[in-house]
């Protein structure tokens, strides 16, 4: 059967419902007319025209829509993660920088300190419901559960068109703005691992162990202290300063740069 | 935080600016809660910083006495039950496990109140409490609750259910749309509501973890005399260290004991001569006296010659290229111990990597390093083998290990090639490193 003549078929049987079942209804009051009406009317398209058949595309928005859902919702923790790992870096390259400081006598290299003190307390996530002025249209609605049936509730497949596309849009935009959140977070990271990189190569130069970090530090420069403490008795003796190295294990060049020290009795 | 769903439904259709100003502060209240959140996911990742910084201090510490006692005789168990039963210290029956040969008996000795060192009397009470924090388990489970931000993400689904209702301006309507997402709204409130009770549970015990620590050691609320005292701690450690090794050095060169005490004027007898007797044994157990007789000759009981030959087992395999993992568990070491091996050998290798890697007899080198020479006979297999692949031959050999260094082989040629060595000196140095034959690292003339 040709659409027209579905069509014609349904015009009459709409006629004949408006007439017998609508009409004896009205006077009731007009919001109620007006619904019948829209009934009468709804029921004047063919049957088979759902919401999905005047906009084939609905089914792919849904999904679309579903999808981007959650990805905002997975780059969030990503950004959470992120923020924390930077976080902790901040705390190593700290702890190796003064650990560095202290067997060089001189700061650590930072190559990239300016723009690693900036805090990270821009919390895009947060930012967005802070500027509820700008989203008190519901940015974030389009974030939430599925689409409420109070809006659609004259299940107008336009209307649920136009809802998706809008939501897909604010969502897009919403995962661009946490993905830039999180690139930035990722370069500070990156810079953050430079400057670790750097500290720690310049530590392995030093013969230390940057793991160990200052602890280590802390530990050699007393231990060289007490062989240079034995060496200084023993050039007392009047050894020579190869063989007080020999013995001690100091470099040759340090011995020979300590005082003989009078040895106690 | 419970909301009062009930309050809303009674708004009228007429009502609804009321209902609005009310929805407005609900969602006022949700962005609220996510600062908190933030602010609680912040102090936590502090504390666990902090945590975290202090075990590791004190992993290093323990690692370090390890070490610093691995140049004694092991004190054997017996004497350890003994000054155990004297004590009754707790941490006896987990350390007896944890570190059950090497140096870590005298950590134990050490701990268990009968200390080795006089100079280190003063740490014991500090030493304890790191062995303590060892069995707290780790920090890192703090700094991973901060990092998953859960409880931000629940919240800013719920704030946009709200900001929904906001959006319609008609009291039916949103009272309708309440009624159909109370429940998911209750849901998603509950789980940001027990994430941010976990954020101040997981602080709380963090920072009771914290003070515990500081209070053990005498440093209760005063976390910067702490980390002051264990300066103080390390430098003590590190100084004694320093002249340990140093006596042990002198005795290996045959310096006179007295003269020895001359020179370390500090230096306990007691401790001098447990030195002397632990590098006598290791010398003779490589250079293949009888266990037996070594012990009859130093009056050692089995188990302290026992520990010794295992330290020395390690020592070799670590030579042969076991990775230290397998070394732990194959020779019954602690990590701390397997370590060292790598330091001692690292340190002292280059400078006979040209006999290794050559046809002159091992023994001496293996006396001159102190490592079994077996150990040393499996380095210079790999060398051979090492020097065949590179000449494309097929040697022959364990197939997985020959596999692994034909595998890596390119790259430590090319490494070796971009050090541009200039002279013997450097070539022996780079070789060991690299663990290569000296004919593939090219002096750069």
């Amino acid at each position: 059967m040709s659409f027209f003549k579905k069509l014609g078929r349904n015009i009459s049987k709409g006629t004949r419902t408006f007439t017998k079942k609508t009409l004896p209804k009205v006077g009731k009051n007009v919001g109620e007319t007006l619904k019948h009406v829209g009934q009468g009317l709804g029921n004047l398209l063919p049957k088979s025209q759902t919401r999905e058949d005047r906009f084939p595309e609905l089914p792919g928005l849904r999904d679309q829509a579903a999808t981007l859902k959650d990805t905002y919702s997975q780059e969030c923790q990503a950004y959470f993660a992120a923020a924390a790992e930077v976080q902790m870096l901040r705390a190593e390259d700290d702890r190796l920088a003064g650990a560095y400081a202290k067997v060089a006598g001189r700061a650590a290299p930072r190559p990239f300190q300016d723009s690693i003190d900036v805090e990270i307390e821009d919390n895009p996530v947060l930012k967005v419901l802070k500027d509820t002025g700008k989203t008190a249209e519901g940015v974030l609605s389009f974030v939430s559960f599925g689409i409420s049936g109070a809006i659609f509730d004259r299940k107008e497949a336009l209307a649920e068109k136009e809802h998706l596309e809008g939501q897909i849009r604010e969502l897009t935009s919403l995962i661009a703005s946490v993905r830039s959140a999180i690139r930035q977070l990722h370069d500070r990271r990156d810079r953050l691992k430079a400057a670790i990189a750097e500290t720690e190569a310049k530590m392995r130069e030093a013969g230390l162990d940057p793991a160990d970090g200052s602890s280590a530090m802390t530990v050699h420069e007393a231990e060289q202290a007490a062989r240079r403490a034995t060496a200084a008795r023993m050039l007392s003796t009047g050894m020579t300063a190869e063989m007080v190295a020999n013995f001690t294990g100091l470099d040759p060049e340090i011995v020979a740069g300590l005082p003989a020290e009078a040895a106690a009795s | 935080m419970k909301i009062d769903f009930e309050k809303f439904f009674l708004f009228q259709p007429f009502q609804t600016d009321a209902l609005m100003a009310e929805v407005t502060m609900l969602r006022n209240e949700l962005v609220e809660m996510g600062h908190t959140q933030q602010g609680l996911a912040g102090d936590l990742t502090r504390v666990s910083n902090t945590l975290l910084m202090i075990e590791e201090k004190n992993t290093f510490l323990l690692h370090l006495l390890e070490q610093t006692f691995d140049v004694f005789v092991p004190p054997d168990p017996e004497k350890l039950e003994a000054a155990h039963a004297e004590k009754k210290t707790e941490q006896y029956d987990k350390l007896q496990t944890a570190m059950a040969y090497t140096g870590a008996g005298a950590l134990g000795l050490l701990l268990a109140g009968k200390v080795v060192l006089p100079g280190l009397a003063a740490v014991t009470g500090f030493v304890t409490g790191s062995s303590r924090i060892a069995a707290y388990g780790s920090a890192s489970k703090f700094s991973r609750l901060a990092a998953a931000g859960k409880a931000a993400v629940a919240l800013v689904i719920v704030i946009g259910v709200i900001e929904m209702l906001l959006r319609m301006r008609d009291a039916k309507k949103i009272n309708d749309h309440l009624r159909e997402k109370r429940d998911e709204i209750e849901t998603q409130i509950a789980e940001a509501d027990d994430l941010l009770a976990d954020h101040r549970f997981a602080i709380k015990e963090a920072n009771r973890r914290l003070e515990m620590i500081l209070t053990e050691a005498g440093y209760p609320e005063d976390l910067d005399g702490y980390l002051g005292r264990f300066e103080t701690t390390l430098r003590d450690i590190g100084h004694q260290r320093g002249h340990l090794l140093t006596a042990r050095n002198m005795l290996r060169m045959g310096m006179p004991k007295a003269d020895i005490r001359f020179a370390i004027d500090t230096l306990d007898p007691a401790v001098l001569d447990s030195i002397e007797k632990r590098l006598n044994a290791e010398i003779m157990l490589i250079q293949g006296v009888d266990p037996a007789e070594v012990s009859r000759r130093l009056e050692l009981t089995t188990f302290e010659r026992k520990a010794i030959e295992l330290v020395l087992a390690a020592r070799g395999a670590t030579a042969a290229g076991m990775p230290m993992a397998q070394i732990v568990e194959t020779h019954g070491v602690t990590p701390a111990i397997a370590d060292l091996q790598q330091d001692i050998i690292d340190q002292r290798i280059a400078r006979h990597w040209a006999a290794i890697d050559s046809d002159a007899p091992l023994g001496p080198v293996a006396n001159a390093l102190l490592i079994p020479e077996p150990g040393l006979a499996q380095l210079r297999a790999e060398l051979a083998a090492k020097r065949a692949l590179a000449a494309g031959e097929q040697p022959s050999g364990e197939p997985a290990a020959l596999a692994a260094w034909e595998a890596a082989l390119p790259d430590l040629i090319a490494e070796a090639e971009a050090l541009k060595v200039d002279g013997p000196e450097e070539q022996v140095k780079a070789a060991a490193t690299l663990r290569l034959p000296l004919a593939l690292v090219p002096i750069d003339a």
